[in-house]
């Protein structure tokens, strides 16, 4: 018997189904099933990967979706061809875009409406409706899908099963309908209904036992055996589907991508205009002529973009860069598109690839047929404008976001399944804080096994139940920023969502069904960096007197490299880190290339697959460079003989264990993907045996494996490590030569990087840099640098370090502000009216004093400022009856305050701006005699190594990297500089309450001096934080 | 002379001395919204855990913490207690919920003449309760307050943290350097009133008492005390049912003059040592006729034995609520007084004992197993949706021989709950089937056990 399941849900209707499509088509191949329409509610999402699943078994897949309609009941339309696959998905796109995030509105008089003449219909309408509205209505559907329409029988083997087929049966007769059977699945096993009422429970916020009537009885609702199906149904309503189904032969490649034709200016083919502007941008790029290898690459990936025909990609991207050039946004490309000479000529990416050597396959390759993934990071504060000239030069019909699908991970399953189980809210909260996969190596069932989970009657089943529902999908989000653009309708293509963003719609599928639909997708990325950088950028004409691009700061520049070596490196793109700063003395970089390395060898991959000390002995001439092949040394030599990079891994895979490019690939992918340890075990034999083929050693072999195990998916690609090297050393280079413009870009450029405003500036401070204070006369909302007595740039504080300020109420404040300043507080309060500044402002900037000025110390002009009058948010003084004469404010000083002492005033500094210029925290308790005596971060290196030490600083960093097997590293900020604390594991745990929260913190430990780098190991904590009357001293804590 | 107590850990405290094995081990309360922590505990303390931290918090200082959801209604109640107590010591005592009270000792000068002999009362009111306190002494209710909350000596000394005004004013005197009420108080009130605003001026002049605190004052809650000496030693039950007659009539005046009804009695019976026995009769409905009252307690005594000869017997009752109302319909006069089934149940109850009886309900499941729950004696039957249930089901279903049986109508397929480890996650098909006898029943088949069971019983 033939028979085609037309109705069946995927984990992709949220919460009301519980398996994967994948898992779906497999069990129907293995059911001998026909065909299997995946029907997901108003959602194509999970259509690509049901369709994935079909090029390895033998079922056909249909598309379809399914609709609720409370009048009417349920309808299922499918897809024919084609035309009525854009027809169901401009269907589901009206019916979400009608509704907010997650939600759609759909009423049967849209089937009668809209298009839908290459659909079918399938209807089990409501027993509860009304009859003559539903017999009415079933004629005009009948008219509308002429020989398109059935009902749609189930059988669920539940009391109301008798009484449901004898409506149906009725239906049949009085509206003259054909009838086929269907299974309503939502699983693809029974053994999965346990895991289908937790969901139900979550999505009733319910646990499973309180239920009721909601919880499927059985488990019918299951892809079942056709014997199974014989029983139930007529063989009539059975041998129906199979009818269906044939008329059902569309096929999601026939999904052929049409480019937006924009881009491709009249009387040129794409190939030709990509070619003529690839030579262009040679000429520019090399204005000397370009040596003949590049000639030669640009020429052979023109070459290969043209067979593979995705010249498209590169067109649309050339067009958002040189928008973004001419509106000044500073952009560049990354990942694997640095490794094109076409992109570099292009101009899309910044990284001149035959400065090192590069692999275009990296990028794209024949074999994967794959199209090209170029990401491009913008200025954070301006990709809006980017992203808004997409909507624009496209048009909302025709671009959105790709979707992310936000999937249950560990603690959101444990949580979710805990609460369904019935497990309290309190112990599921205690489980999951013990839980912490990093601190052993135990997986997560271990860890709570140990915890005494079992010990709960419903123990077994928490773990199972967790475990099976791991990378569910729970809803969709957007994308950060990978925009699809269609040449016509993208909702003919794949239905759009509202997005919880206003003005943001998304799309029902996620990058990866993109990218196996071969989809253009355009990623428009923000970086914090490349902001702060163009405004450094333009202070230079005016206070350096020389004007810069990001591509003409002048390379290779000793100084700059002499600056990193000595890990002075607060501000600098990607190695300003902790780790990053400790590895630097150490590493020692020279030239460019040196970056590049030191960018990619401090990340988890290098670190746990043991590649940072064999390289650093190396370099340091420790140990001897050897090589067991000339084919291995082609590929490691410029990285000393050790893999660092992941197409270094690749390139090895491919020379000494003779993988194919299509191996080697599928090994990249099992790299890359996240759960990726039991696919690269497959690998491990192969590569071995192909190394043991080749004459490698064993030893050999089994070490580069487990450097590939240890990469994961943490290796930084070269080109991506370039791209970023790139940034570095711009970043690097304007804080050498002009570091007052640097900290401003930096500042203005705020939230961004590896530290807060009080550490940037003191380290603009340490770096002989004036920082002057927020003043009314003088500051504007952003940092400014100005011109003082020395001739050298000093920095201006800006109003946006204030907490509670408003940039429109200053910049129009700062608009109307003589240019002389006011004289004293009487002038500006008599000058600046309310409407101007508003009385919340005022007490903001007196706190801040931004008076200072003008008046006395901040509590008096604080005072100064409160008058009854101006308190115009308190309701309750309305009974307040004052003298026409005295409705103005009360005269100044008519009480005299006491000034704040440097304490105190380092406590509003910090409440109020977060930073201060005066005395550090720390040297004004120990001027106070607050502290036992210790050492400062400065004198640390005139300690000897292993002497046992006091220091005392402000916890401004707490950090547990995974790779450090349970080590916390402590930064404690002093009036000199910051200490590096190692706090290991036993005495982390043992004396948790005394770093944990922990703002001011004494260490008693053993100093350890490594070159230029110096650590305290710590021995000993006290939380000293009593000492402190501030509040905003808040630490970055990454765990 | 006004006291404050601040009692800032009551409700953990109170249940760490009914369970002390809970005072090892670091206990905290938390709000459930917020999950705050509210209370804690000396070994919680002890670990670092403050009031205000996050649960999360929490947790990562301490590994094997006790949570417990705090309970407003509980604090309110054991307050409630709390002065109870200390009213046999204080005639006038302010409720400041959730954490403090009130009291004044003026009115009490005359038995406690110093301020002394007040705090050495209140410790001994105190002591039984083991709970931690603080005290603040000062001429105005709201400085006592102040200075109990922030464990200041002197008031001047107490920082403005305290105030109970707004956080935004608060704030604002922080930020001009404001920190103390002393200082507060050094700005000429007029200056004050001027720039910072009515409500502080109110503020300060309560506190220094030149305007008066209205304040609620605690009433202990009323309930019903009599005792009556009896006329000669009574050695059985009979002799005593005369004077609890009067009793319980009395009580029935009482409760009629105040509408109410009782749900539970207490009998005291003094006997000639000074021993006294106690009798408990609870009413699952409230009662308030004498009568009905009287053979209730009747029923109960009968089955308890008496110690010795009783003298004296009294009676309280303290649980007392309001009426709900029977209707009486003025044309059908007078009638019968015919047993409730309120009456009938409380009869029964306190024969056989309460656990004895009890109800039916549904429960709205659709497994058959789950689908009936015992409940409260009087409780409605619940909501009844299923279609082709039988009336009577087995308590437990046994296995038949299905050759003895015609299956009529079904299946209807249930997979058991896999939660409950008795069932063990099989599948039960149920059909309607017939008798040879005639009977018609409910049987069904487990594919687990591979066979067939009778679970229930249509006629």
């Amino acid at each position: 018997m033939a028979y085609a399941e037309l109705h069946c849900l995927s984990h992709y209707s949220f919460l009301r189904a519980a398996s994967s499509p994948a898992e779906l088509v497999a069990q129907a191949a293995a059911l001998g099933y026909r065909a299997l329409a995946i029907t997901d509610e108003c959602s194509l999402a999970g259509v690509v990967k049901a369709w994935k699943a079909s090029q390895e078994h033998s079922v056909q897949v249909i598309c379809g979706s399914e609709f609720h309609c409370t009048e009417f009941g349920l309808f299922v339309v499918l897809v024919m061809n084609r035309r009525g696959y854009a027809q169901l998905s401009s269907l589901i796109s009206t019916c979400r875009r009608a509704a907010e995030k997650g939600h759609y509105q759909f009423s049967a008089q849209q089937l009668l409406e809209q298009p839908l003449t290459d659909c079918l219909l399938l209807w089990q309408p409501s027993e509860l409706g009304c009859q003559t509205a539903a017999k009415q209505l079933a004629e005009q559907l009948a008219t509308t899908f002429p020989n398109r329409h059935w009902l749609l029988a189930h059988r669920y083997l539940q009391a109301a099963d008798a009484k449901s087929l004898r409506y149906l049966r009725q239906c049949v007769q009085d509206y003259q309908w054909p009838i086929v059977a269907a299974g309503g699945v939502r699983m693809h096993h029974a053994d999965r209904l346990p895991l289908l009422h937790v969901l139900q429970a979550t999505y009733h916020h319910q646990t499973v036992q309180n239920l009721g009537w909601q919880r499927l009885a059985n488990a019918e609702q299951r892809l079942r055996t056709c014997s199974e199906l014989a029983q139930l149904f007529p063989a009539e309503w059975l041998a129906e589907t199979e009818k269906i189904a044939k008329h059902c032969h569309f096929q999601l490649q026939e999904l052929r991508y049409e480019y937006p034709s924009e881009v491709v200016p009249a009387g040129f083919t794409p190939d030709g205009y990509l070619q003529q502007l690839g030579l262009q941008g040679l000429r520019w790029r090399y204005p000397e002529g370009a040596p003949k290898a590049v000639r030669e690459q640009l020429m052979r990936e023109l070459a290969l973009v043209a067979e593979l025909n995705f010249a498209h990609f590169f067109l649309t991207i050339y067009d958002i860069v040189v928008f973004a050039r001419q509106q000044g946004i500073l952009h560049q490309g990354r990942g694997s598109a640095a490794n094109s000479v076409l992109c570099y000529c292009l101009g899309i990416t910044a990284v001149n690839p035959a400065q090192s050597q590069l692999l275009f396959e990296r990028f794209i390759s024949r074999e994967r047929n794959e199209p090209p993934d170029i990401d491009v990071d913008f200025e954070h504060e301006r990709r809006e404008e980017v992203i808004q000239y997409i909507y624009q030069k496209y048009g909302r019909h025709r671009a959105a976001l790709a979707a992310t699908v936000i999937t249950y991970r560990l603690r959101s399953a444990l949580r979710d399944v805990g609460k369904a189980l019935g497990f309290a809210d309190a112990q599921i909260q205690q489980w999951i804080h013990r839980l912490d996969r990093r601190d052993s190596e135990d997986g997560w069932q271990a860890q709570l096994q140990q915890m005494g989970l079992m010990n709960h009657p419903l123990g077994t089943q928490l773990l199972v139940l967790t475990e099976q529902i791991l990378g569910f999908p729970r809803h969709l989000s957007q994308h950060v920023g990978g925009f699809v653009i269609a040449k016509d309708e993208l909702s003919n293509l794949v239905p759009i969502e509202n997005a919880s963003m206003p003005e943001r719609t998304v799309i029902q599928w996620d990058k990866d069904d993109i990218e196996a639909l071969c989809l253009l997708k355009v990623d428009v990325l923000a970086l914090g960096m490349l902001t702060a950088i163009r405004k450094t950028l333009d202070l230079l004409p005016t206070f350096y007197q020389q004007s810069h691009t990001l591509a003409s700061i002048p390379q290779d520049d000793p100084e700059v490299y002499r600056m990193l070596q000595k890990a002075d490196s607060v501000g600098v793109f990607q190695i300003e880190s902790r780790a990053q700063m400790n590895m630097l003395p150490r590493l020692k970089p020279r030239c460019f290339y040196d970056l590049v390395i030191q960018i990619a060898i401090v990340r988890p991959g290098p670190i746990q697959g043991d590649m940072v000390h064999p390289y650093l002995r190396r370099r340091a001439g420790v140990e001897a460079i050897d090589y067991p092949s000339l084919e291995v040394a082609d590929v490691l030599k410029r990285t000393l003989g050790v893999p660092i990079f992941q197409e270094q891994v690749i390139k090895l895979a491919m020379v000494a264990a003779g993988f194919s490019g299509g191996e080697a690939d599928s090994l990249r992918r099992a790299m890359a993907s996240w759960r990726s340890k039991g696919t690269l075990m497959k690998f491990e034999t192969k590569l071995i045996s192909g190394m043991l083929e080749r004459g490698y050693t064993q030893e050999f072999a089994e070490r580069l494996f487990a450097q590939i195990c240890g990469f994961g998916e943490y290796g930084f690609p070269e080109s991506h490590a370039a791209s970023f090297a790139n940034l570095a050393y711009v970043s690097s280079w304007l804080k050498r030569h002009c570091p007052a413009a640097f900290y401003v870009g930096l500042l203005n450029s705020q939230p961004m990087g590896f530290y807060s405003p009080s550490q940037l500036v003191q380290d603009a401070r340490r770096h002989h840099v004036q920082v002057l204070p927020v003043c009314i006369n003088s500051s504007s909302w952003d940092h400014q640098l100005v011109a003082c007595e020395s001739g050298e740039p000093a920095i201006r504080l800006g109003f946006r370090l204030i907490k509670g300020l408003q940039q429109r109420e200053l910049d129009s404040f700062v608009r109307l502000r003589p240019p002389t300043g006011f004289s004293d507080f009487g002038d500006f309060d008599q000058r600046v009216s309310a409407q101007q500044l508003s009385f919340a402002a005022r007490e903001a900037l007196a706190s801040a004093n931004a008076f200072a000025e003008l008046a006395g110390n901040r509590y008096q002009t604080r005072w100064n400022l409160t008058h009854l009058s101006s308190q115009s948010g308190q309701k309750n003084h309305q009974d307040e009856q004052l003298p026409l004469l005295s409705v103005q404010q009360a005269p100044a000083n008519d009480y005299e305050l006491p000034a704040p002492d440097p304490m105190a005033n380092m406590q509003e500094d910090y409440q109020a701006l977060g930073l201060t210029l005066g005395q550090h925290p720390v040297a004004l308790l120990q001027e106070a005699g607050k502290l036992p005596k210790h050492y400062k971060a400065a004198e640390l290196g005139y300690v000897r190594h292993q002497q046992l030490v006091t220091v005392v600083g402000l916890v401004t960093n707490r950090q547990r990297p995974g790779t450090a097997s349970g080590v916390t590293f402590l930064s404690l900020e002093d009036d000199t500089g910051t200490v590096n604390v190692v706090l290991w594991q036993d005495l982390a745990r043992q004396q948790r309450q005394q770093w944990l929260k922990s703002r001011l913190l004494r260490v008693r430990g053993v100093v350890e001096i490594a070159g230029e780098v110096i650590h305290v190991i710590a021995k000993d904590l006290q939380d000293l934080t009593a000492e402190l009357p501030v509040s905003r001293l808040q630490s970055r804590d990454f765990h | 002379m006004w006291l404050y107590v601040a009692l800032p850990h009551l409700q953990l405290e109170r249940m760490q001395v009914l369970h002390p094995d809970l005072q090892g081990q670091p206990a905290v309360l938390y709000t459930e919204q917020q999950q705050m922590v509210v209370q804690f505990n000396q070994t919680a303390q002890r670990q670092g855990i403050r009031v205000g931290m996050n649960l999360a918090d929490a947790w990562t200082l301490t590994e094997n913490l006790q949570p417990y959801l705090y309970r407003e209604s509980q604090q309110r109640a054991l307050l409630q207690h709390l002065a109870s107590d200390l009213y046999h010591a204080f005639a006038v005592i302010s409720l400041d919920p959730p954490l403090g009270l009130w009291l004044d000792t003026k009115p009490m000068q005359k038995l406690y003449p110093q301020l002394q002999h007040s705090l050495t009362q209140l410790e001994l009111q105190l002591q039984p309760w083991q709970v931690s306190y603080t005290l603040g002494a000062a001429k105005t209710p709201l400085l006592a307050k102040m200075l109990a909350q922030s464990g200041m000596q002197q008031s001047p000394d107490i920082p403005v943290d305290y105030l109970p005004c707004s956080p935004e004013l608060q704030k604002k005197l922080r930020r001009m350097g404001i920190q103390t009420l002393g200082a507060l108080q050094a700005i000429p009130r007029a200056l004050a009133g001027r720039r910072l605003g009515h409500e502080l001026v109110q503020l300060l002049a309560r506190i220094q008492g030149e305007q008066p605190e209205s304040l609620r004052y605690f009433r202990p809650p009323e309930w019903f005390t009599q005792r009556l000496p009896l006329l000669a030693e009574a050695t059985s039950w009979q002799a005593l049912s005369f004077p609890l007659k009067r009793l319980l009539q009395e009580l029935e005046h009482f409760l009629e003059s105040r509408q109410q009804q009782t749900r539970q009695l207490l009998l005291s019976f003094y006997h000639r040592d000074g021993s006294v026995s106690k009798l408990q009769v609870g009413l699952a409905h409230g009662g308030y006729q004498a009568e009905a009252l009287l053979r209730l307690c009747q029923l109960k005594m009968e089955s308890t034995q008496f110690l010795a000869p009783v003298l004296d017997i009294g009676l309280q009752a303290k649980q007392l609520q309001g009426r709900q109302h029977e209707s009486r319909d003025l044309l059908q006069g007078p009638s019968q007084a015919q047993k409730s089934l309120a009456q009938l149940l409380n009869e029964l109850q306190l024969r056989l004992g309460r656990q004895q009886v009890f109800g039916l309900q549904t429960a709205a499941e659709a497994f058959p197993d789950l689908s009936w729950q015992l409940a409260p004696a009087g409780a409605e039957l619940g909501r009844t949706e299923l279609i082709k249930r039988p009336p009577w089901l087995l308590e437990q279903s046994c296995p038949v021989d299905i050759r003895q049986w015609q299956l009529t109508r079904g299946p209807e397929r249930f997979a058991t709950p896999w939660w409950l480890r008795t069932y063990g996650g099989a599948t039960r098909d149920y059909w309607q089937a017939l008798h040879q006898d005639g009977r018609n029943g409910w049987l069904f088949y487990d594919y687990r056990q591979q066979h067939w069971y009778l679970q229930g019983w249509f006629n």
